[in-house]
């Protein structure tokens, strides 16, 4: 009992913290061989499990099916708690269903067109932002996992946590941790079996019949990096990733400007003023933060996964001639 | 594991309750299973702050007088606490999961520093944000990191904006 209740102790008094007490920490180029191992292991590897989102109050479990094969990726993400919402991808296609609303909202990525967010430059420049640690070994939904921090330098970001299962270096744990070591937001599998045995039809959309009498929206690519270099007063460490002009379901002509300090990522959404627009100030979700900036002759929207200081940091250092 | 969850109910007879008690004290796993229920039942009641050495002192207190445990599981209460979900092997994920995953959560939460430069972040209205976050993950390196995963945020919380 004395050994159960000291291991309980343990990861109460301990568990909280790693980012300030990660032992043994490797060199530094063995955790970035993780993290791109990591990075990697979420394109290539097949899996399907149960996994839980916790962020704020709210505690969330899904169900991921992960299909690669010879015609590429496939993916089903479907929420157990509460109404059944489900994300189907194929490749480039990502389609969210949404049966409160009766609304599908439809998405054609376009990854390839943006160099920096695939490998081996996904990740480069991280460390100018972040120290990359290697910690101990852990255990996740029965699989042995190796955690692999991201130490923020400065207060504009978040820390991050890795727990990658050994063989396959897929992320079993993810966690986001702000300047006081407090969690934001945690992803971790509670169930999970690696390797191609998931049978296709898990794929298929729950509301595939049902959802043909939805409305339909579609988010577009108009125009690639269309921005020009931009004007941005961007904070250290953030790089501009890519400028683009799109249109989103309500937001008929929309820009997009893209910053990154390689692992987190800031959008800046600009476009004319709504006819009501929103109130201006922050919001939140996880580790997702959000400015709402209406102003006189466009409305600024940032969001990214970044402390709220920082999101606000870059509404505001958007000069007026950057539309 | 139902074992333990019966035993907890006290619906096994003598028998095997005294076989499980045995169990319990001789396996780390079962006495593991069995904080994990009873942190299940804290859960569920929503009873939001146990002291961090409350269930130590008390599996202490448990351990040195092991036959005071058995008049607790006929207790017909307890099986309202523990809830049939308690047996179930996902349920005890979730309650282990939160327990190492989350900064002690039966802790009452910490105090918010002082924002000085900003108002406090509000509650998103989530349908109108979706678009922008299905937007804004297309591009962010994390998303690269998770697969389709963090988009879950974009369908999460929808009922709470209705």
């Amino acid at each position: 009992m004395r050994s159960a209740l000291t291991a309980l102790f343990c990861i109460l008094q301990f568990g909280g913290a790693p980012l300030v007490r990660a032992e043994d920490p490797g060199p530094p180029a063995d955790a970035m061989a993780w993290l791109q191992k990591i990075a990697a292991a979420s394109r290539h590897v097949s899996y399907a499990g149960t996994f839980i989102y916790h962020h704020g109050n709210e505690v969330e479990t899904s169900r991921i099916w992960h299909i690669v094969d010879a015609d590429g990726e496939h993916e089903r993400l479907a929420t157990l708690d509460g109404p059944l919402r489900e994300i189907v991808r194929n490749n480039e296609n990502v389609t969210c269903y949404l049966p409160e609303r009766e609304l599908v909202l439809a998405e054609k990525r376009t990854l390839g067109q943006f160099p920096a967010l695939l490998p081996p430059q996904l990740l480069s420049g991280i460390t100018e932002s972040y120290v990359p640690v290697k910690g101990e070994r852990d255990r996740v939904a029965g699989f042995s996992c190796q955690v692999v921090l991201l130490k923020p330098k400065d207060n504009l970001r978040y820390g991050h946590y890795f727990c990658a299962e050994l063989a396959t270096g897929l992320p079993l744990r993810v966690r986001t941790y702000d300047s006081d070591n407090e969690i934001v937001e945690s992803f971790a599998f509670t169930a999970l079996s690696i390797g191609n045995t998931i049978s296709k039809g898990m794929l298929k959309p729950h509301y595939a019949a049902e959802s043909r009498n939805w409305r339909v929206d579609r988010a577009a690519l108009d125009q690639s990096d269309a921005m020009g270099d931009g004007v941005l007063n961007a904070p250290p460490g953030f790089k501009r990733l890519a400028a683009i002009k799109r249109s989103l379901p309500g937001h008929p002509a929309i820009s997009q400007i893209v910053y990154s300090d390689g692992i987190a990522a800031v959008s800046i959404f600009i476009e004319p003023p709504p006819a009501s627009p929103p109130a201006a100030g922050p919001a939140a979700h996880g580790a997702i933060n959000i400015y709402v900036k209406p102003e006189a002759d466009r409305m600024v929207t940032v969001v990214g996964e970044a402390p709220p200081g920082t999101i606000k940091l870059i509404a505001d250092s958007l000069t007026p001639e950057q539309k | 594991m139902d074992k333990i969850s019966a035993l907890m109910d006290g619906e096994l007879s003598s028998q095997e309750t005294r076989h499980n008690l045995l169990r319990l004290k001789d396996s780390a796993e079962c006495r593991e299973t069995w904080d994990t229920f009873y942190l299940i039942g804290d859960v569920m009641r929503g009873e939001p702050a146990l002291d961090d050495t409350f269930t130590m002192r008390v599996c202490g207190r448990l351990a040195e007088e092991p036959t005071i445990i058995a008049p607790r599981f006929t207790h017909r209460q307890v099986i309202g606490y523990t809830l049939s979900a308690a047996a179930s092997l996902a349920a005890v994920a979730f309650v282990l999961t939160l327990a190492i995953n989350v900064d002690n959560p039966f802790r009452p939460a910490r105090q918010q520093p002082a924002q000085v430069a900003f108002q406090p972040p509000q509650p998103i209205n989530q349908a109108k944000i979706n678009e922008y976050l299905i937007a804004h993950q297309e591009f962010s390196p994390s998303t690269m990191m998770q697969g389709v995963a963090p988009y879950v945020r974009t369908v999460s919380d929808d009922q709470a904006t209705h």
